[in-house]
């Protein structure tokens, strides 16, 4: 499964029915979730935003965590796959935490009566959303890759800290951000009308996440084995 | 059902900012799905030329 060659042929063979099974799921919960979940007795129909906005904010944090897993991986066995990994996740993170973002500051205008707030839980995933720039940034800028692989790996693991702190901004400052949604300890804070579509979303989310990620490792693959015999037949038997 | 359209697309004034949140998370994913196919199809069109030289 660390060949890279083979992860070509087997995420080569998932994606064409992987990524519209994931669709499905997606759209499946949105217009759930959008079109027939009742509306909030406070917010009314703003809070339909919460269909995009929280399971952005989870994969967000997700992917980091996943990136420092993979960096871990890089820095102890130098694995070359988990180097395209990291390469690969960090700009679908970034877009994750951005979408949570500029939701949590759409959803924030009509509630909170402003666009920003610098309230912890916001200005530590606008920094979760700056290692990611980072880390893109970096690949950017050097051009071994072997180094470039190492760097990253490195931030991931350091910056990793950062999750744990979003999770727990919550509850350690006093915040304008409400209670986190879900939580593995207590039950669901909301009904099950509106919690089985989030949770739908939820799930779609992280089967698009995977979808993209396989493209991306694709691409990558064949970018840094680009000499190598087994990518030369692929791209001669494929155009 | 024109109500039901009109009521979904309005949401009693609120609906600019849920359809606003939806319509930047698709051009994002598709921006997602969109780079990576360039890429491969860029990457097969240098191979043809170099193999075609």
């Amino acid at each position: 499964m660390g060949s890279p060659p083979f992860f070509f042929k087997w995420a080569s063979r998932l994606l064409p029915w992987f990524s519209p099974i994931s669709f499905s799921i997606l759209i499946i919960g949105l217009i759930w979730g959008v079109g027939f979940a009742p509306s909030d007795y406070k917010q009314g129909d703003v809070y339909r935003i919460i269909f995009v906005h929280v399971p952005s904010a989870i994969l967000g944090q997700s992917i980091y965590l996943m990136m420092a897993i993979f960096g871990s991986i890089c820095l102890i066995w130098r694995a070359k796959l988990a180097g395209m990994f990291l390469r690969s996740a960090a700009p679908l993170g970034a877009s994750f935490t951005l979408i949570a973002l500029i939701s949590g500051a759409v959803w924030g205008k009509p509630t909170w009566g402003t666009w920003w707030v610098w309230d912890a839980r916001l200005t530590s995933t606008l920094i979760l959303f700056f290692l990611y720039v980072g880390i893109i940034g970096l690949y950017s800028s050097i051009d071994n890759k072997q180094k470039g692989d190492r760097a990253a790996s490195l931030i991931s693991v350091v910056g990793v800290i950062i999750v744990p702190i979003i999770k727990k901004s919550v509850d350690w400052w006093q915040t304008l951000h409400q209670p986190s949604t879900f939580s593995i300890t207590s039950s669901p804070s909301m009904t099950s009308d509106m919690y089985f579509p989030l949770l739908i979303c939820v799930i779609g989310f992280y089967f698009i996440f995977v979808s993209l990620l396989c493209n991306r490792l694709r691409v990558e693959i064949l970018t840094r084995e680009r000499n190598t015999t087994w990518v030369k037949e692929y791209l001669n038997n494929k155009v | 059902m024109l109500e039901f359209i009109r009521d979904l697309f309005l949401m009693d004034g609120q609906g600019k900012y849920v359809w606003f949140v939806l319509l930047i998370f698709f051009i994002v994913i598709c921006f997602n799905y969109y780079l990576p196919y360039r890429a491969i199809r860029k990457i097969k069109e240098e191979n043809s030329q170099h193999t075609g030289e």
